[in-house]
């Protein structure tokens, strides 16, 4: 692993693209700014890793198909008996 | 002027050779976590007026996820589109866009599904052009989110259509 010291302010690149910010250091919290094109995603590691595995058990087998269909079915009937959907999104933000 | 569909035949396990709009493929310009190299699904309907739908992908025949909208379910589902993800699909208006989460049905409980309201899929009507949105800033959101609640599942496994039809006001008041 490639260590680096920076101090308060200071930055580092990755890739001729990515800067990364030191902007505060309180006790053991510190806090970065990333600047990265917008395909270059950046996640929290504990949040990402949450998100892999969650998507990983929600794959569906294609053995459990039946059982999983058929829930999907008795569920399904409870959508005739509700009101649609609002929408979930606010674009202001 | 109207033009044909250009139609795609694919292969799938669940669904065996299915002919697919092209123009209705969703492509993924940021994957499913997990799933990076998969780009290209089509959404189904599971039957008709379904909640749910299956998202298969079109490049691997064995993988497909369950996904609903969780408001069907009388859940208060809202977030704040990023900026960031407004720009990366191209959306100007909330309309623009449909919210799906993924959904994880344990095989020995089916009834107690989870949908994942940390990670939700969002897809621009128009483009088709998806990405998996992750709520970083959001605290109240998680990963393993119960769709029917213990209270709506009868002793029977039948589902008490009332509890969440209560709920679904209750979020559309």
């Amino acid at each position: 692993m490639l260590v680096l010291s920076r101090k308060l302010g200071e930055k580092i690149v990755i890739d001729n693209e990515i800067f990364v910010t030191i902007l505060d250091v309180r006790g053991d919290v510190v806090r970065l700014g990333v600047e990265a094109p917008k395909r270059i995603t950046v996640h929290r590691e504990e949040i990402y890793k949450e998100i892999v595995t969650s998507n990983q058990l929600a794959q569906q087998k294609a053995t459990g198909h039946l059982t999983v269909s058929n829930t999907l079915s008795k569920v399904g009937e409870l959508s005739k008996q509700v009101t649609p959907a609002k929408s979930n999104l606010n674009t202001k933000s | 002027m109207t033009t044909s569909p250009q139609l795609r035949q694919i292969q799938t396990e669940r669904f065996g050779a299915v002919s697919v709009d092209e123009a209705s493929i969703i492509t993924f310009v940021q994957p499913i976590l997990g799933f990076d190299s998969l780009k290209e699904f089509a959404l189904f309907d599971h039957d008709d007026a379904s909640p749910f739908k299956w998202l298969q992908s079109l490049e691997d025949p064995s993988l497909a996820f369950v996904v609903t909208n969780p408001t069907l379910f009388g859940h208060d589902y809202e977030f704040n589109l990023p900026q960031e993800a407004c720009s990366v699909l191209n959306v100007q208006r909330a309309e623009d866009v449909q919210v799906l989460t993924l959904v994880t049905v344990p095989e020995e409980s089916p009834l107690h599904m989870t949908a994942n309201f940390l990670g939700p899929i969002i897809f621009h009507n128009d483009t088709r052009h998806a990405m998996q949105l992750i709520l970083e800033d959001s605290e109240i959101y998680g990963t393993k989110v119960r769709l029917i609640p213990d209270e709506a599942i009868a002793a029977d496994g039948s589902i008490h259509l009332e509890v969440i039809q209560s709920k679904q006001k209750r979020v559309n008041s």
